[in-house]
């Protein structure tokens, strides 16, 4: 990329220019190179993953095909959906498009935490790392892992979910970023009520990221506890309930899919107003079917389980709840068809992208009703119905609204133009293809297909030929649109300013953005759906303007290390502060999901749980208790040290809190010590799987809180800390008390009742 | 209507014409408000298309009747759809007294199937047409779940606990069975046969070859003796150390705690296995050994299968 800029005349400088080599790529914190890690890696999978389900379709196209053995395609099917799922749409939208465009639209220079973001990434990589190893291993849970199927000790699924859990790690981490770069970092006049729908639906979606996916976290830990050590949890041999998996999957499971969806839905809405040259319909609506969304997607997970031994009474609930979810999807339809009327319409391929979403959408949405309805569910649940109904909503949706947003930004993202002609015709290769190959399944669910079956019965052939044929169809279609944006990138033409001619902060500095976003942190007057009005005209002169003048400035930026030097102090104070509290809510989730699994199996199992608590000694849970509220102590210290800028004081009250946290571990040791001598471990029952399980994480937790506290007196040591600046003594005390309040409740729960 | 739409299949009970009918509802208003939208879209695209470069467009940002009209009309719909789904739904749930019960066991990889006679089937479950059936699912092993399409039913079978399914087929056929809970390598060849057949011809099948095998009830009232059930629990309605079992089935019991609860296969099974777990009001805890690990699987369901003949 880079030799061919350098060959044309006048090299501009840009955030892909500023700094060349694979390494400046990998240690670069630019959100926008970040943004490019993660979509060439993205559709790296994609396409992989495409690849799987050709052969998928391919044993499919006859009954009794023997293609791929058995084996292979029951593996096949895991891995490709393992690899859409955890690698591609989950990280999705937000991770690419959100992290290039989020500072850009709020007229920011960067996210608020740079460095985490580049942490995301490297996170993500070594998840997919994981991921990837497992391939080999054959693993052929599907996707969902359900336990008993899973917890048959199998390296296979301890590796995958080991992948999934880190990658959950990565999605978190770039949820947090989010939330506190929307809350921190908006530029003058960019409020609330002006924020551009897309990153309202970033928002939500971070919002989900942040309270659904540690439980997942919790729910993959037990899992590979499980098939390690035999915790019991998920076991119904050992009086676990395999049930308790499912809700605890889907609790995450189901929002993940307006993770995917959301964002997808934010850009339909800036390229609707952009190509009708009107404003977008129904703003507030619009901004409250996300939050609705958000909201009511945490409360119907159990609509996955209508049929998996629930009592009627949750059957009926999670239906009703289900249903209230398609109401705020039906607003956004009807709000962007609202904005087209009146419009001065143009169909250049986002457009077509975008109208094709809506298109799409309809059918995903009104098959979910289908699903809703307990009557129909109870026939049409795990069969491809259900396979029909989430790829017209992940594919037709999330995917299709990816595109858009990839050939709508494009010119933005690489300072050029892609083939338009060739993008229409893959675009209608997609369409076609796409809807030849899941229409048919919608009948074939009807049939009463099963799905996740290597072959079936006669009758079903027709509709599945069908199917594979247009599948390849699809196939085609997207790496024509590979190919087409691929060559764009190296040797498209130049874009001119603002092609599209969109109100968009994101348009008014040069294409491609330089390494700084901007020279000056815009101020905005306002919203960017303002079409159709006198000044619109010369507003748009004005940004290209200064888009063009972008381009005479700039100047080789290198990435930065140290204090943020995007944001004032007070900001990053703030901007601290709150991310911490947010990492926080996290990590009480994540334990929050450990504590209902104890209440839950405590309440089902009292004499069991009695008698087994009796192992405990309480005297030495005391004595950690006593310590650990020590630690807290003389950690508050130290942050009262720091604020008084008394910088050996830190490092005195540090140490004696390391002193502390050491004996608890020593202590802890004792313990387990004893545990194994009386071969309580591997556990007998589930009373030591939940107690190895919480102790256990919680002393990991400890472990770290020890790492952070090393760390900071490594900067007291080199006087980094003054009067003014000692937000990471804070942090890190705050992080500290946390794993404190913590024990504060395990501790009776386990030890004394 | 049309094949277009109704891919159904056969209908072999009066539930499953219920479901094709609100299917059919559901897909219909869907498929018309794809359409009307679809085609309000298009038209749009048609007649507001960019003729030229500067070019009028209108100011509109909201419309709050429309918001208003477009929320609340969605939400009385889909509730309509809910409430007709769920009534079905929930009759079919119901208990039906005297319904013919099957014990249904799935496992890696075929169904096996226990008839109150004592008659045995594998991957074949033969019930007499026009009888209110009951099916008692459980798996030997991993998830699976018991599909009849033909019934428009299926329930998940799970180890740990019993699953049920109530339904009355009304048409004398063979339909398929299928699992649908991924199971493991011969998931896909897990397919099995439901035989809805005259009340005759049930009548001979489900009769036993009067040999060694006996009706599983009976197997259970040997064991309630061998145990020493009896020592604490009358069959007559007396009250003795521990409840009298008359009538134990499907009766409602009011536990210490004050909850009640009513008596069924979970609960048998869990009074055996740990009878601590819930008491019945007006009786200690603590009084009743644990029968877990001393009773095979079998033995558990003859001992209930004789509790509910009482
Ligand atoms: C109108 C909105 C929606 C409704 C009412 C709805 C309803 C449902 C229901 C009831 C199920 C469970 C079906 C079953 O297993 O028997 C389901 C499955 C599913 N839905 Fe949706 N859905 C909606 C939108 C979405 C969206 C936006 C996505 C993703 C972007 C999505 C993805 C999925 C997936 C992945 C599954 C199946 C997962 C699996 O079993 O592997 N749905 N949906
Ligand atoms: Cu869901
Ligand atoms: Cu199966």
């Amino acid at each position: 990329m880079n030799e061919n800029t350098a060959n044309e005349p006048s090299p501009p400088l840009n955030y892909l220019t500023a700094e060349r080599g694979i390494w400046s790529w990998w240690m670069s914190t630019d959100h926008k190179r970040i943004g490019l890690m993660y979509l060439g890696s993205m559709i790296f999978f994609f396409f992989l993953g495409g690849f799987i389900a050709l052969a998928i379709r391919s044993q499919l196209f006859r009954a009794g095909s023997t293609l791929l053995a058995p084996q292979s395609y029951n593996v096949a099917f895991t891995i490709h959906g393992v690899i859409m799922i955890f690698l591609f749409i989950v990280p999705g939208v937000p991770a690419t498009l959100g992290n290039f465009l989020l500072p850009l639209m709020i007229g920011a220079k960067d996210v608020a935490f740079p460095r985490m973001n580049r942490l995301s990434y490297w996170i993500y990589a070594l998840g997919a790392l994981f991921a990837f190893g497992a391939l080999f291993m054959g693993v052929d849970t599907g996707w969902t892992f359900y336990a008993p199927y899973s917890i048959q000790n199998r390296w296979g699924v301890v590796t995958m979910t080991l992948a999934a859990f880190v990658l959950g790690f990565s999605s978190i981490l770039t949820g947090l970023n989010f939330l506190v770069t929307i809350h921190k970092l908006r530029c003058p006049g960019m409020s609330w009520n002006r924020l551009p729908l897309f990153v309202w639906t970033l928002y939500a979606t971070a919002i989900l990221q942040v309270v659904a996916t540690p439980v997942i976290g919790i729910t993959l830990l037990l899992l590979i506890l499980e098939n390690l050590f035999g915790v019991g949890v998920f076991n119904p041999a050992m009086g676990g309930d395999p049930v308790l998996f499912q809700h605890f999957f889907w609790f995450y499971s189901h929002p993940v899919v307006y993770i995917m969806i959301l964002p997808s839905m934010g850009i339909i809405s800036e390229i609707v107003p952009v190509f009708s040259r009107k404003p977008i319909f129904g703003y507030k609506a619009l901004v409250a079917a996300s939050i609705g969304i958000a909201v009511i997607s945490v409360l119907v997970w159990g609509h996955h389980m209508f049929v998996a031994g629930m009592s009627d009474a949750a059957r009926i609930a999670f239906s009703l709840l289900t249903f209230l979810v398609a109401v705020p999807t039906a607003v956004k339809v009807f709000n962007w068809l609202s904005t087209m009327y009146k419009g001065s319409i143009s169909f250049e391929s986002p457009m077509l992208y975008a109208m094709a979403f809506i298109f799409l959408f309809m059918i995903a949405g009104t098959s979910g009703i289908h699903l809703a309805t307990l009557a129909t569910d109870a026939h049409y649940h795990d069969t491809y119905f259900v396979v029909a109904h989430f790829h017209y909503t992940i594919q037709g949706g999330a995917v299709i609204g990816l595109y858009a947003g990839l050939h709508f930004w494009f010119p933005l993202i690489f300072g050029r133009v892609y083939n338009e002609k060739l993008a229409r015709l893959a675009f209608w290769m997609v369409f076609i293809g796409f809807n030849g190959t899941f229409l048919p399944q919608f009948a074939l669910g009807m049939e009463g297909m099963p799905r996740r079956y290597f072959t079936y019965p006669a009758e079903f052939e027709p509709l599945h030929q069908v199917s594979t044929v247009f599948a390849f169809l699809n196939g085609t279609g997207y790496s024509l649109v590979l190919l087409n944006l691929l060559y764009a990138a190296f040797r498209g033409k130049r874009s001119p300013a603002n092609p599209w001619g969109s109100l968009g902060l994101e348009w008014s500095t040069s294409l491609p953005p330089p390494h700084d976003n901007f020279e000056r942190i815009p101020v905005v007057e306002d919203w960017s759906y303002g079409y159709a009005q006198p000044q619109t005209a010369v507003r748009l002169k004005q940004m290209e303007e200064a888009s063009r003048a972008a381009q005479l400035h700039q100047g080789p930026q290198t990435p930065h290390e140290g204090p943020p030097r995007h944001m004032q102090p007070e900001q990053a104070y703030d901007a601290a502060k709150l991310g911490m509290w947010i990492f926080l809510g996290t990590e009480i989730l994540l334990f929050g999901g450990l504590f209902c699994a104890y209440i839950i199996y405590r309440l089902a199992n009292l004499e069991l749980f009695a008698t087994a608590s009796r192992h405990l000694s309480w005297p030495l849970g005391t004595l950690n208790t006593v310590i650990l509220l020590t630690s807290s102590y003389f950690m508050a210290r130290a942050v009262s040290r720091a604020r008084s800028g008394d910088n050996d004081g830190i490092i005195r009250c540090l140490d004696l809190t390391l002193l502390c946290a050491l004996a608890f571990l020593v202590i802890k040791g004792f313990e387990y010590a004893a545990k194994f001598e009386h071969h309580l471990f591997p556990p007998p029952n589930i009373y030591f799987g939940l107690y190895f399980a919480t102790t256990g994480l919680h002393a990991l937790h400890v472990l770290c809180g020890m790492g952070v506290i090393v760390w900071l007196r490594g900067l007291a040591e080199n006087e980094r800390f003054s009067k003014t600046y000692f937000t990471p003594v804070e942090m890190g005390g705050l992080y500290w008390h946390l794993v404190d309040v913590i024990w504060i409740y395990l501790f009776p729960l386990l030890y004394l009742i | 209507m049309t094949k277009f739409l109704d891919w159904m299949p056969v209908a072999a009970s009066d539930y499953a014409k219920e479901v094709d009918w609100i299917n059919l509802m559901i897909t219909t208003a869907a498929a018309l408000c794809i359409l009307a939208v679809t085609a309000a879209m298009l038209f749009f695209a048609w007649i507001y298309r960019r003729r030229a470069e500067r070019e009028h467009s209108a100011y509109i940002t909201h419309n709050y009747l429309l918001e208003v009209l477009w929320t609340a009309i969605p939400t009385v719909v889909v509730i309509a759809v809910f409430y007709f789904g769920t009534k079905s739904y929930v009759a079919a749930r119901t208990p039906v007294k005297n319904a013919l019960e099957v014990q249904v066991t799935g496992y890696q990889w075929g169904w096996d199937f226990l008839y109150a006679t004592g008659k045995q089937s594998t991957n074949e479950l033969v019930v007499p047409v026009n009888t209110p059936v009951r099916l008692v699912l459980k798996s030997r092993d991993v998830n699976h779940s018991f599909f009849v399409p033909a019934l428009r039913l299926k329930e998940d079978v799970l180890a740990g606990a019993y699953h049920y399914l109530w339904f009355t087929a009304t048409r004398i056929g063979e339909y398929p069975v299928f699992c649908t809970e991924y199971c493991g390598l011969s998931h896909a060849y897990m397919q099995g046969k439901l035989r809805v057949v005259s009340q005759a011809d049930y009548a001979s099948f489900s009769q036993i070859e009067q040999t060694h095998e006996m009706p599983v009830s009976e197997a259970g009232q040997q064991l309630f003796a061998a145990k020493g059930c009896m020592a604490c629990h009358s069959v007559d309605g007396t009250p003795r150390v521990g409840p009298t079992l008359k009538a134990i089935f499907g009766r409602e019991e009011k536990l210490v705690d004050g909850s009640k609860i009513v008596v069924d296969e979970n609960y048998l099974a869990e009074s055996l296995k740990q009878p601590n777990a819930k008491i019945a009001e007006g009786f200690a805890p603590n009084m009743m050994p644990s029968f877990e690990g001393q009773l095979s699987e079998q033995e558990l369901e003859a001992l209930i299968a004789y509790l509910k003949t009482l």
